[in-house]
């Protein structure tokens, strides 16, 4: 097996001189694999997003330590554009889109912005022309001539990835990827980033607090819990352990538990 | 009709300028205070070569590439560092550019009054009655300029990532748009606009160190109309040219700057934010 | 360690204490004595300088009171302010005005000059409650131009002169005739104003602006009227440059409408960005940098036998200007309280580097 595509290692993240949002963690994902990376609010999921992308705020934000390997090369330090042109495509949390342009420009940016990209023609992954994205998406056919403000949650999240899709991607990393959608919507996301995986072999990283979600369509999965990493696994294994479920999952074995076997306290005690 | 081709020659000239205080405050929320002493000092280098006998095709793009390398340096120099700041410091660094300018031309150009001979001259017929050949000349150039700026803007593909820039840097730096680049490159446009609505008010006018006060007619028409708002800056423009033309026909010509400030303060009273701007109101206080 | 620094808070001496550095003026032996060579020195400045020198210090102590003003809107509470000149130009014509035909006194004038620029302010204030940083500056600016009108209507119509002329003014009888007499007398005044600013910023007041600065959605959840923080960093701050700018009109004793133009708002933007936003001692830092600058960089020319006619110094002087403030921005930002507080900092913890804990400088 060949040196996976991105390389995590060691990671720690300082805020302001004073907290550390990542410390320790360690994760690598191979090429073509779908890798979940889950944990509860302020586990350091965004963080060790924006480390890997390069949009950490320079002044406060540092890394103190370790290193990110992406296809070989070291990244940490890297401009974000640098990182978004190497593949590397995040679709954020919030802030998908531009509201004041239209599908079609929002798409066009993309593709305008990494035509000098093209000398990576050798990783094409198809999907990187306007048609193609139509195709696969027809609903944003429909409304090529909207202002991106006016598309439903769903729309916006499809729109948000066919222009990840168009920067030539090798690996795309979704931020929340069904935050504030419905149930179905959130199904219907999940899905089509495990069909682009299956059809293009493209690489993806979720980043989600939905843990069951994730599992479902992830191979490996790591759960970080403030800062580190506390389980990893191919998702099947995850899915049956007992903690992962007890915590993660929401499900309980055996009789009532009292008050010192809640959550909280037996989590602190447990792994520190 | 005289009125009409003189409102819109001013109108030209300050809608010129404006677009280019507008497109680098979208780009790079800074309000560049500089704009009307770069204008000069263009105007001063494009005279000069004139002046010095330079065949007209060489002085031209000698003096469109000046204004380029202008903005080339000013963004690179000065702001491509306060780029993340808080507005406040970008628009003292234009202040102080603004100061440093004036100073240059001082050293360079000491206080003299110039003007920008063309083969432009003389008077024409225009719907009936005798107007100045340079003035309609000023107006369909200036006017020819905005509209280039506007088509750069709105129709080609640099204008669709000064755009995206100008909505959110971050998102377009995710999507592989290098945000420096393009930065600097409304830099450059503005500036070169900058130069431009110099020369032209120096065809009809004087060039000489308080010219630059169009700078500041143009920044209120900016403010009229809406800082953020391309749109916005035409009308200001409008309004600043009118008032100006109006105060001083039928008062005295000191007070052409009293109307367009008077103007501001009004529109400041109920839209501070202009005409087409964006509101930028706190909702909570 | 126990010799140099102070906190002003006791603790038991058996937990292991971290003293930080304040600028409090409870200080340890050592301290005292830099105080006192301090004092003696600006006492004694008079005897060394030509009385041209004098007027200068005079003209920067003045600065001093306007710079600590602007830098307590600006720096602290974080409402950018482009009508330091309307405020000065206030100050100004009211105690010009006010002596015109007759001879009030002194601390009469001062006072209605200062209550004056506070109502001035507290107009200014009211359309900027809602507005972002941009829009404030802008609002000032209309007050400016508003203003700079206003005076030019009083000075054209009303007085139908070219200016102003006030008369000597007297404290108690102690006439301030000369600029040694000024300058006792400013000295005097101005360290008055820092020992208050300082002060100010270590109060309720003062602290409510800067948390309104900082953050005004979480000052209004911790019960901070926002409004009211920024209406009075705007009256005080005001009163305070407008009593700057009469004291001003009778130093120099003539007030015309031109000198209250807008490159004398840059020009003390330029002195708390030069001597750093926020801190006091930037702002007096900052003053005198700037007052001093021009004829310093002549002296500078002189010395170095460097020659230069009329309008290509004064081109210098503006591109130096320039150059200054955009350096500044550039590259200290914190300006020159900044550049003190390292040269201090550095020379305090020697032979130590940094320290663990460090105070979060604003």
């Amino acid at each position: 097996m060949s040196e996976p595509l991105l390389f995590v290692e060691n990671l720690e993240v300082v805020y302001g001189h004073a907290v550390r949002a990542v410390q320790g963690v360690s994760f690598s994902v191979d090429e073509g694999a779908i890798v979940g990376l889950v944990g509860l609010n302020g586990a350091g999921k965004t963080t060790t997003i924006r480390a890997i992308s390069g949009f950490l705020p320079t002044e406060s934000v540092k890394v103190t330590d370790g290193q990110i390997r992406f296809a070989g090369q070291f990244i940490v330090g890297w401009h974000p554009y640098q990182t978004a042109r190497a593949g590397i495509s995040v679709v954020p949390e919030r802030d998908k889109v531009f509201n004041t342009l239209t599908v079609q420009e929002n798409l066009e940016v993309a593709l305008a912005a990494t035509m000098q990209a093209k000398e990576r023609s050798g990783q094409r992954k198809g999907y990187s022309t306007l048609t193609e994205i139509y195709e696969l998406f027809p609903s944003l056919r429909a409304r090529a001539k909207k202002d991106a403000i006016y598309l439903s949650g769903g729309e916006r999240q499809m729109l948000a990835i066919a222009a990840t899709l168009l920067t030539n991607p090798r690996i795309i990393i979704v931020d929340e990827a069904a935050l504030g959608l419905a149930p179905i919507i959130r199904q219907q996301v999940l899905d089509l980033l495990q069909d682009l995986n299956k059809k293009l072999g493209l690489t993806v990283l979720i980043v989600d607090q939905d843990v069951l979600g994730v599992l479902s369509i992830a191979e490996y999965c790591y759960i970080l819990e403030q800062g580190h990493v506390v389980f990893d696994g191919r998702s099947a294994d995850l899915l049956q352990h007992g903690d992962v479920q007890e915590f993660y999952l929401g499900k309980a074995e055996g009789e009532e538990r009292g008050y010192r076997n809640v959550k909280q306290y037996r989590r602190v005690r447990r792994w520190y | 009709m005289l009125a009409l081709v003189t409102i819109l020659a001013t109108w030209g000239v300050y809608a010129l300028l404006g677009c280019g205080i507008v497109l680098i405050y979208r780009t790079s929320r800074v309000l560049n205070i500089a704009q009307g002493e770069l204008a000069i000092m263009l105007a001063y280098c494009l005279a000069t070569a004139i002046r010095s006998q330079l065949p007209l095709y060489l002085a031209l793009p000698a003096s469109l590439a000046a204004g380029a390398a202008a903005g080339i340096i000013v963004y690179w120099i000065c702001l491509r560092r306060v780029m993340g700041e808080p507005p406040f410091v970008g628009l003292m660094v234009t202040v102080g550019l603004a100061i440093a300018v004036h100073g240059i031309m001082i050293i360079f150009f000491g206080g003299r009054f110039m003007t920008i001979d063309l083969f432009v001259a003389g008077s024409m017929q225009l719907g009936g009655t005798s107007v100045s050949k340079t003035d309609v000349f000023v107006l369909v150039g200036s006017w020819l300029s905005v509209g280039l700026v506007f088509l750069t803007y709105r129709l080609t593909k640099l204008g669709l990532l000064m755009r995206s820039v100008a909505e959110n840097v971050t998102l377009s730096a995710q999507r592989g748009v290098n945000v420096d680049r393009i930065v600097g490159l409304s830099w450059v446009i503005a500036i070169m606009a900058a130069g431009a609505a110099g020369s032209f008010h120096g065809v009809r006018a004087v060039i000489a160190l308080a010219t630059a006060i169009i700078g500041i007619k143009a920044l209120i028409a900016c403010l009229i109309g809406g800082m953020d708002s391309m749109r916005g800056v035409l009308i200001g423009a409008f309004l600043v040219a009118g008032s100006e033309f109006v105060a001083s026909r039928y008062f005295e010509t000191r007070y052409a700057l009293l109307a367009p400030i008077v103007l501001l303060l009004i529109v400041l009273a109920f839209r501070p934010w202009g005409l087409f701007g964006t509101a930028e109101e706190i909702r909570r206080v | 360690m126990r010799s140099i620094s102070t906190s002003s808070t006791r603790v038991p001496s058996s937990l292991p204490v971290r003293r930080i550095h304040t600028f409090a003026l409870r200080r340890g032996w050592f301290q005292w004595c830099w105080l006192l060579i301090g004092i003696a020195f600006l006492l004694f400045v008079p005897a060394i300088v030509t009385t041209f020198w004098l007027h200068l210090l005079n003209m920067a102590l003045i600065a001093v009171i306007g710079a600590i003003g602007l830098n307590l809107l600006t720096g602290n509470a974080r409402l950018v302010s482009l009508g330091q000149a309307a405020f000065l130009g206030a100050g100004g014509f009211a105690a010009g005005l006010m002596t015109v035909n007759h001879e009030p006194p002194f601390l009469l004038v001062l006072l209605v000059a200062t209550i004056i620029g506070g109502a001035l302010g507290f107009i200014v204030a009211i359309p900027s409650l809602r507005l972002r940083v941009l829009y404030v500056a802008v609002t000032t600016l209309a007050l400016h131009f508003a203003v700079s009108l206003s005076l030019n209507m009083i000075q054209a119509y009303v007085l139908d002169s070219s200016g102003m002329v006030l008369p000597i003014p007297a404290i108690f009888g102690f006439e301030l005739s000369s600029p040694l007499r000024w300058y006792y007398t400013l000295l005097v005044i101005s360290t008055g104003i820092v020992i208050a600013a300082l002060n100010l910023l270590r109060s309720f007041v003062g602290r409510r602006w800067v948390a309104v600065a900082d953050h005004d959605l979480a000052a209004e959840s911790l019960g901070i009227s926002v409004s009211r923080a920024k209406i009075s960093a705007f009256v005080v701050t005001s009163a305070m440059v407008s009593f700057a700018g009469a004291l001003q009109g009778y130093y120099l004793g003539t007030v015309t409408f031109e000198y209250y133009n807008l490159g004398l708002a840059i020009t003390y933007l330029a002195m708390i960005i030069v001597g750093g936003m926020g801190r006091v001692l930037g702002s007096v830092c900052g003053a005198v940098f700037i007052t001093l600058l021009p004829y310093s960089i002549e002296k500078l020319m002189h010395v170095l036998g460097i020659g230069a006619e009329g309008s290509t110094l004064s081109g210098l002087h503006e591109v130096l200007y320039g150059v200054l403030i955009i350096g500044f921005l550039l590259f200290e930002p914190r300006g020159l309280a900044e550049i003190w507080r390292r040269i201090k900092t550095a020379a305090l913890d020697w032979p130590f580097r940094y320290r663990a804990v460090q105070r979060i400088q604003r």
